[in-house]
């Protein structure tokens, strides 16, 4: 898979996740301001830096659970979250 | 014996200081509660000049600076910088500080305990929360940004109660993870459970910054 079908893989696996969010859910991220899901979804496929801050989020859970994360196992949480 | 002294920065201009400096009103009213003394600077008070003032005049022992900032500043009303790290640290010094605030545990905590603050705990990335858009007029009606500001308030109740900065810091980060734990139950809607990776996220970018 070249580089660019990898993005976008990524891409539709962190708006797949974002999809099943609540319907009325806002997501509020410091300075760069506060939006609802839809808006989410939209900076995500545009891949611009609000988009490329969610996808590090999801994707950075998607590793920890990968490395073996254990749901109540402080150090794994520290390390791999 | 003398009393333990808070001071608190709420700027309140949109949506993201609207909620953390309402949810940080439920820390004075427990300090309130222990009798420690309360210099809260709300909406337009919390500015460079009035934050300096009461720091210069007041020595508050505990400083609790809500608002936006960076990886070298804490901003107050209307994002006027409060706090550089090139520039004032230093009025940090001697007291335990506590910035709910993106990013400025990077170089502003550094900074201000390399100056002389006792401990800043904070954050080294954004601090991201998520809301309910049909409560946002009511941020402390909001049962979804509360899973994310009571964990955060925890730093300031423990401190408050007496524990050391660390302690509170591990306080905190216990209480995201129980948020955790409550959202990954079979009790909690099966849509919610998204909302893990986001309370794992805050709780991983929380330090606690100290002399060592």
């Amino acid at each position: 898979m070249n580089q660019a079908n990898q993005e976008q893989e990524i891409k539709n696996l962190v708006i797949a996740r974002l999809a099943v969010l609540p319907e009325d859910i806002g997501i509020s991220i410091g300075q760069v301001g506060s939006f609802n899901k839809e808006e989410i979804i939209k900076h995500v496929q545009q891949g611009d830096e609000i988009g490329k801050k969610i996808t590090e989020v999801e994707m950075g859970f998607l590793k920890g659970l990968k490395q073996g994360v254990y749901y109540g196992k402080e150090d794994h949480f520290g390390d791999s979250a | 014996m003398e009393k333990k002294t808070i001071l608190a920065t709420r700027p309140d201009f949109e949506l993201t200081t609207k909620y953390i400096s309402s949810w940080a009103s439920k820390v004075l009213e427990f300090a309130r509660e222990k009798e420690v003394v309360v210099f809260d600077l709300a909406k337009e008070k919390a500015n460079r000049q009035e934050l300096e003032t009461v720091v210069r005049e007041q020595s508050p022992d505990f400083v609790f600076l809500n608002g936006h900032g960076d990886y070298d500043k804490v901003c107050g009303q209307d994002n006027e910088c409060l706090i550089e790290a090139d520039d004032n640290a230093e009025i940090l010094s001697g007291k335990i500080v506590y910035a709910l605030s993106c990013r400025s545990a990077d170089t502003l905590g550094k900074r201000a305990v390399e100056k002389g603050a006792l401990a800043y705990i904070g954050y080294i990335e954004d601090f991201i929360f998520l809301f309910d858009e049909k409560q946002k007029d009511f941020p402390l009606q909001d049962k979804i940004a509360q899973l994310f500001l009571e964990p955060s308030n925890q730093v300031a109740f423990s401190l408050l109660a007496g524990s050391s900065a660390k302690e509170a810091s591990e306080n905190s980060k216990e209480s995201f993870l129980a948020n955790v734990k409550k959202m990954l139950t079979s009790e909690a809607p099966k849509e919610q459970k998204g909302i893990v990776r986001y309370l794992l996220w805050d709780r991983r970018h929380q330090v606690c910054l100290e002399k060592n």
